[in-house]
């Protein structure tokens, strides 16, 4: 998305050259610290808690563009690294969940009924109606924990940036590329787990994850074009695509109900930056996407370590 | 629970609500402002204004004066006004060191959003009215240097001011210091302030605005800008008119009724062009704008360019011949 601050997380545009380096300098400011995951995974319900709220924030904006949830999520997270950890109450944690949907929403121009909301986030308990004044206040309080920073780069502030790098020529193929990693990106917030990450790093991973599994011919020269990048740091890269490919096959297995394996499948990214890395170390200089397919084909015939070819797809 | 306020502002239109936020800025007039909680002392008011109010203000705990805006909240059955939350947002992005610090923003009670802003002593404004306009030729190129500057920033993250004007660029005397001030025309705000009629508000807009154009980009801001620097040299505002339309007349008058040629486009923008305005020849900007030298001269004519889609970006504006001999280490002090 666009790095527009009037119309901020608008529509897919073309980033202007000169706004990257403003986007890396400063996306650390528009996520939890870092120590905020540890607090987290020192205890259960602490975990639990936050997945509730997350589960209802994910209620209240079912019928809306997905990115209205990954933004009032991200507003959650930022407040309890800043406020501590929630009580258990389940009226404050639903009026932080309303708090953080209705802030989103205003971030994004996006119209909704507050009597909707008030009626979703009782539906079968009974619960407490809110007053628009405890809204207000709850607003204000997050606000403030937020310092008024609502604009939230986000992993989707940087894909136009990478596949740009990319050099798709085929508009449509592009947005294939887009969708896949917005959805990437999307699931993955659920998990605390990516939250270790930048913004940047997990939108260089999530699209490296979608092109392995959309162009699969073409993902050494994406893997390179990502590698080449200044702003990124390659092992951390890694890391996230390790952490999203867990994400991605555990949902992917709990659809399927299949129970997990020992053999655990080989890490394709891993795979291929060594292979860089051994490229680089012989003195390559340019190779074609024809050569690299051909090295493959090689690698391939006779190494009996390697995986299948239909293994390149996690069927 | 609460006492909840009768919601009597929420079934105005958006046009009432602003002038029931002015009825209840005159309501204000004598009551002490509300600055609960934000650890300052109100020393003076010293602005009114249809958003709301403009204090001067000491921080209690450092002893600095900062600059207190106070914004009323309307429709306040849906929460914090959504754009008030963004504008505030936008602030805490730009970071320049020509543009006025956002310090911190309070919010009391049902009420009033508090911005905090630093203090500067003057606005190029006063500066130009009272202390007759900077003379020397090279605080001009430092004021300008440095306006283009934040303007060229802003533009790279797709912002525009929308209201540049000498009563919005603040000036440190001691250090010769410009910033930027009053962002507030950004988003949703923009539009409607943009085309009203208000006396000396048309005097730097651009022409695309003045003739209606609802189709505007940055190139507005640097209309404003090529009108500051005008009004510099020669020390009064270059086309005072009292509308919109004498405003548009007088800059036909200096740089020639535009046609097809001048101005692609223009017919389709104006249909009725030449009923309005009689087909007047450029008079030439160095017959009212003496005293600049050629490079300045030939860096305002293509500011004050008619086409937008040919006016000179910021960007390309910083790097014209007229600041060759700007002291890059002096800006670099400020």
């Amino acid at each position: 998305m666009d790095f527009d601050l009037e119309n901020p997380l608008g529509n897919f545009h073309d980033l202007p050259c000169d706004a990257v380096p403003s986007l890396f300098l400063i996306e650390s400011d528009h996520i939890p610290p870092p120590n905020y995951c540890q607090s987290f995974k020192a205890s259960d319900f602490d975990i639990s808690v936050r997945r509730d709220v997350v589960s209802l924030i994910s209620q209240l904006s079912c019928t809306f563009d997905p990115v209205l949830p990954y933004l009032a999520i991200n507003y959650l997270d930022r407040f309890l690294a800043h406020q501590g950890i929630l009580q258990p109450k389940p009226w404050a944690n639903k009026l932080l969940a309303i708090s953080c949907f209705s802030l989103a929403a205003k971030m994004l121009k996006t119209e909704y009924s507050a009597t909707d909301v008030q009626v979703l986030m009782n539906h079968g308990d009974g619960g407490a109606i809110f007053e628009a004044q405890t809204i207000q206040r709850m607003e204000g309080i997050v606000l403030g924990a937020l310092q008024w920073r609502m604009r939230s780069i986000t992993p989707f502030s940087f894909i136009p940036f990478f596949v740009n790098l990319f050099r798709l020529k085929d508009p449509a193929l592009r947005q294939v590329l887009k969708d896949g990693a917005s959805e990437i990106i999307l699931k993955s917030q659920r998990e605390i787990k990516v939250l270790e990450f930048k913004p940047s790093t997990v939108a260089a991973s999530a699209l490296l994850y979608a092109s392995h599994e959309l162009f699969p011919f073409q993902y050494p020269c994406f893997l390179r074009a990502i590698s080449d990048c200044s702003y990124i740091n390659k092992e951390t890269v890694v890391q996230c695509y390790n952490v999203i490919h867990d994400i991605t096959r555990e949902e992917y297995e709990s659809v399927l109900n299949i129970n997990s394996t020992s053999d655990t499948p080989v890490n394709v990214l891993d795979e291929h930056f060594l292979s860089l890395e051994s490229e680089k170390t012989n003195g390559t200089n340019v190779v074609t996407q024809e050569q690299d397919f051909k090295r493959r084909k090689t690698t391939d015939y006779g190494n009996n370590r390697t995986v299948p070819f239909s293994h390149f797809h996690q069927c | 629970m609460w006492n909840e306020e009768s919601d009597w502002i929420g079934s105005f239109d958006s046009q009432l609500a602003r002038l029931a936020e002015c009825r209840m800025c005159s309501r204000d007039r004598g009551e002490r402002p509300d600055a609960t909680g934000m650890d300052l002392e109100v020393l003076e008011v010293a602005e009114e204004g249809s958003y709301g109010r403009v204090f001067r203000c000491l921080d209690i705990h450092t002893g600095a004066l900062v600059t207190m805006k106070q914004i009323t909240m309307v429709r306040l059955s849906q929460g914090v006004p959504a754009p008030i939350i963004r504008e505030v947002s936008l602030l805490k992005e730009l970071h320049h060191a020509n543009i006025v610090k956002l310090l911190r923003v309070g919010l009391t009670e049902n009420r009033y959003v508090n911005l905090v802003f630093e203090h500067l002593d003057y606005d190029l404004h006063h500066f130009i009215v009272n202390r007759g306009y900077p003379k020397d030729a090279l605080t001009v190129k430092s004021f300008m240097y440095q306006i283009l500057s934040a303007v060229a920033y802003c533009h790279s993250l797709k912002v525009l001011h929308r209201d540049l004007k000498p009563s919005n660029v603040l000036i440190d005397h001691s250090k010769r210091l410009i910033k930027l001030a009053d962002f507030r025309l950004a988003g949703e705000f923009a539009d409607d302030l943009l085309y009203t009629e208000k006396l000396g508000t048309s005097w730097y807009r651009a022409p695309e605005i003045l003739c209606d154009s609802r189709q505007y980009s940055t190139q507005i801001d640097l209309w404003s800008v090529g009108c500051i620097f005008a009004e510099m040299v020669i020390g009064q505002p270059l086309v005072q008119a009292i509308n919109c339309r004498d405003e548009l007349e007088g800059i036909f008058k200096l740089l020639g009724t535009p046609t097809e040629e001048t101005w692609p486009g223009i017919t389709k923008l104006m249909p009725n062009l030449h009923i309005y305005y009689p087909k007047f020849d450029a008079l030439g900007l160095e017959t009212f704008v003496t005293d600049l030298e050629p490079s300045g001269l030939n860096l305002l004519s293509m500011m004050l360019c008619l086409d937008p889609s040919r006016r000179i970006s910021a960007e390309a504006a910083l790097k014209h011949a007229y600041f060759i001999d700007v002291n890059y280490v002096s800006l670099l002090l400020l």
